[in-house]
């Protein structure tokens, strides 16, 4: 019985050219996952924004956390569940910073983003040390 | 005692010498019953009314005077001075009398004359012919009425007699002598079922109508010739009347004329005598087209091809690669295949145990068959679309010497490299190789459209059932089943071999690349390089307008152009590429599958897109993560696939 069904594949160039292009695209630009307090885009005009209530951009890992007790975690501050915190550190202890104020909260009536600058500028333009937010912001 | 002598010699003499002058004396007499004197009658009888006519003489011979003409007249034993009977005796049939009222002068043999009759001349003649026949395809009996016959002078004015098909092929078998008689039992079953009567009208003049008691007889004159009358023995018998109508059969071919003699009775006395030309000829078949609609097909392949594409009538079929053009497809003609032959049970039954010879069997009953239809032309003509011109050919198949041969070879092609579509017992009957249109130089995907027509290639008759064409300028008006059409799709280059014959004869798959537009899909888990705030879901993503490409493997019946599943899945594997309503890259991976409607089944093959619902896995090439995706959106293009059938 010669009548075998057989499916022969005929790549052409095209589908070649197709695979080739999502291949790089999916292997040649892997980002990190969500970032707090730094900007998005080369313009500095988007940043990712830990927004919800109680919430604090920790600068120095860029990871969102939020407030808790102390009895709960020693520096206050607990980070926030997955996705917006890698596996490892979810929902633990925000714990060995070198600079453990160097926070920034998001302020929804703001226009200006929350963005973390280097600590060396000081309290100046959008960076906001715990000590310097407004009691209504942790609120 | 002298004088009383004397007078009684006087006496005699005196009625002696009145009796001739009352024979002298012409009676007046007129023509009952059959006055008609007719045409190219044998043998007539005249009755004439008269008046106690003295002169005539029982014993005497008369004859019929007209100028030159004179007609023998003996008179019959049964008549009287009142009524004379003459027969009238014709030796080489009745004579040429232009005019059709004459007035005959009656003398006897001593050219006394009794008197003279005023007779008119006529004609028995036939007026129609019809053709009746058991239609085995159809299971039903048919007729052909008004037959026209060929007139002078290129015919001769007569009907051409239908032949039954009788057939002395079971003689040339190979078949053992048991089997051979078998088979002409079976040969005389089918004969008897499909007996082919054909009937002719005569037009006889009302004086031979109106007489009661009158009866009319035919006889046979030729050969092989049989009546169908009531009360007939099949050499002969009683026809029928009002109108007299012969119904007759001819048991195959004759060349010469079909001759018949008529006669008119009354008891033991016959008043008419005529020999008939019922026919030309008589000719098996019976000059009607033949119903090819179910008999063709177009067979692609051959040798090498390991495969063959069948095309019955009204079906599109696909082709593999450039077989048209590569002269690889053929117009069968194939009766010894067809189911419907093995329809008649009875037949069967007469054949059992005629295995050792099937092909000599199944000519057999093709023969029986398509005696019935005669030689035919053909024409074939190919087009194709996009192609300017068309090549077409005519060509004469005749049915009635069509054999049963035994396929042999391999199984996809014979000998001599056609192509055998599988399962099949017996070759094609007649088989032609088909060309392409001069201007296609082959390859492409446009569609071969065949198409085959017929037409009788006796153009002696006028169909009856709605059949009038008997030429070929006028077969464009037959009705679908004398025609066959049939399309061939080519798979094109981009097409994937399919499976050939069986349920799922022409069934594969397609594999193109198509541009999908998202309208609308969710994506479930949120992508995180796609969360901008803690306070977005992260269950649930629902975005917009993103494209990309997608390799598309789709189940495909190459026959229609078009998906074999009802719903119309295809297989998707590729990407995003972009996200259209942000402007940015936003790459991933996509393997899934959708349903696909299309947009506008008319757009041209590469054009057609369709409206696609989707359901697919997700690798995000941002972070790598994986999703389910459920997309609403549209699939631009068909790049590289092959034909659709909504294209044509």
């Amino acid at each position: 019985m010669r009548n075998i069904w057989v499916l022969r594949v005929r790549p052409s160039l095209s589908t070649l050219a197709l695979v080739g292009t999502l291949a790089t695209a999916l292997w040649g630009c892997e980002q990190q996952g969500f970032q707090c307090g730094i900007a998005l885009d080369s313009k500095g005009e988007s940043v990712s924004r830990c927004s919800r209530n109680l919430e604090v951009c920790v600068c120095e890992t860029n990871l969102c956390a939020k407030e808790v007790s102390p009895s709960e975690c020693k520096s206050g501050f607990k980070y926030v569940e997955q996705p917006f915190v890698p596996a490892a550190l979810a929902e633990t202890c925000v714990e060995g910073l070198l600079r453990p104020n160097w926070m920034v909260r998001s302020d929804p009536a703001s226009s200006q983003l929350p963005l973390c600058t280097s600590v060396d500028l000081g309290t100046s333009g959008a960076d906001m040390s715990l000590a310097d937010l407004p009691s209504s912001d942790a609120n | 005692m002298l004088n009383r002598a004397i007078f009684s010699l006087i006496v005699s003499l005196i009625s002696l010498s009145a009796g001739r002058t009352l024979a002298a004396t012409p009676c007046p007499m007129t023509a009952v019953g059959g006055r008609d004197l007719i045409h190219g009658a044998s043998r007539q009888r005249l009755v004439l009314k008269a008046s106690s006519c003295k002169g005539f003489d029982p014993k005497r011979i008369y004859k019929l005077n007209l100028k030159d003409i004179s007609i023998l007249a003996t008179p019959a034993g049964t008549s009287t001075l009142d009524e004379i009977q003459l027969n009238l005796e014709f030796d080489n049939g009745s004579p040429e009398i232009t005019s059709s009222a004459v007035m005959f002068d009656v003398q006897d043999d001593a050219g006394a004359s009794l008197g003279s009759v005023a007779l008119r001349v006529s004609d028995i003649a036939i007026t129609s012919t019809t053709v009746t026949y058991y239609d085995s395809e159809l299971d039903v009996s048919r007729s052909q009425v008004n037959r026209r016959a060929p007139a002078p002078p290129t015919g001769s004015g007569l009907p051409i007699a239908v032949a039954n098909p009788l057939s002395d092929y079971a003689n040339q078998m190979r078949a053992s002598t048991a089997e051979r008689d078998m088979m002409r039992v079976n040969e005389a079953v089918q004969a008897a079922k499909s007996r082919i009567i054909n009937r002719a009208v005569l037009s006889v003049p009302t004086s031979f109508t109106e007489v009661p008691g009158l009866e009319w007889q035919v006889s046979a004159l030729s050969p092989k010739l049989e009546f169908q009358g009531k009360e007939g023995d099949g050499q002969g018998g009683k026809i029928l009347a009002s109108p007299p109508e012969i119904p007759y059969v001819v048991q195959g071919q004759q060349a010469g004329r079909v001759r018949a003699r008529l006669s008119l009775r009354k008891g033991p006395n016959e008043y008419l005598a005529i020999d008939l030309d019922l026919a030309d000829s008589a000719k098996i078949g019976l000059g009607q087209p033949l119903r090819i609609a179910d008999l063709v097909r177009v067979v692609c392949g051959g040798k090498g091809a390991g495969h063959a594409d069948v095309a019955a009538n009204g079906v599109t079929h696909a082709i593999s690669g450039n077989e048209m053009a590569r002269g690889r497809c053929f117009l069968y003609f194939d009766p010894c295949n067809q189911e419907a032959l093995s329809r008649d049970k009875t037949s069967d039954q007469q054949i059992v145990g005629l295995a050792s010879d099937p092909e000599g069997l199944q000519t057999i009953r093709i023969r029986t068959k398509y005696n019935l239809y005669g030689p035919q032309n053909i024409v074939v003509s190919v087009d194709r679309n996009g192609v300017s011109g068309r090549w077409e050919q005519s060509f004469v198949v005749e049915p009635s010497t069509w054999s049963c041969r035994k396929a042999d070879g391999n199984n996809q092609s014979d000998e001599e490299g056609r192509p055998r579509p599988d399962g099949l017992q017996f070759r094609p009957a007649f088989d032609l190789g088909l060309k392409t249109p001069q201007g296609d130089q082959g390859g492409g995907e446009e569609l071969y459209s065949i198409h085959v027509r017929t037409a009788t290639r006796v153009p002696v008759v006028e169909y009856a059932d709605d059949v009038q064409a008997p030429i070929i300028a006028g077969i464009e008006h037959m009705s679908p089943e004398y025609q066959f059409e049939a399309r061939l799709r080519p798979s094109g280059p981009f097409g994937l071999p399919y499976k050939h014959g069986g349920h799922f004869d022409g069934y594969s798959a397609r594999i193109f690349v198509t541009i999908p537009i998202e309208g609308v899909s969710v994506r479930f888990p949120t992508s995180v390089p796609d969360l901008k705030s803690t306070s977005d879901n992260t269950s649930v993503q629902v975005m917009t307008l993103r494209a990309g490409a997608l390799l598309t493997f789709e189940p495909w019946d190459y026959n229609r152009g078009t998906n074999f599943i009802a719903i119309p899945l295809r297989f998707q594997v590729g990407g995003h590429l972009v996200d259209l309503g942000k402007g940015s890259f936003a790459p991933s991976f996509l393997a899934g599958m959708s349903a696909n409607f299309p947009l506008i089944d008319s757009a041209p093959k590469f054009a057609q897109s369709s409206v696609g619902i989707g359901a697919f896995y997700e690798l995000d090439g941002r972070d790598r993560s994986s999703h389910f995706l459920l997309s609403v959106g549209l699939n631009l293009l068909s790049l590289f696939s092959p034909p659709a059938g909504s294209s044509h």
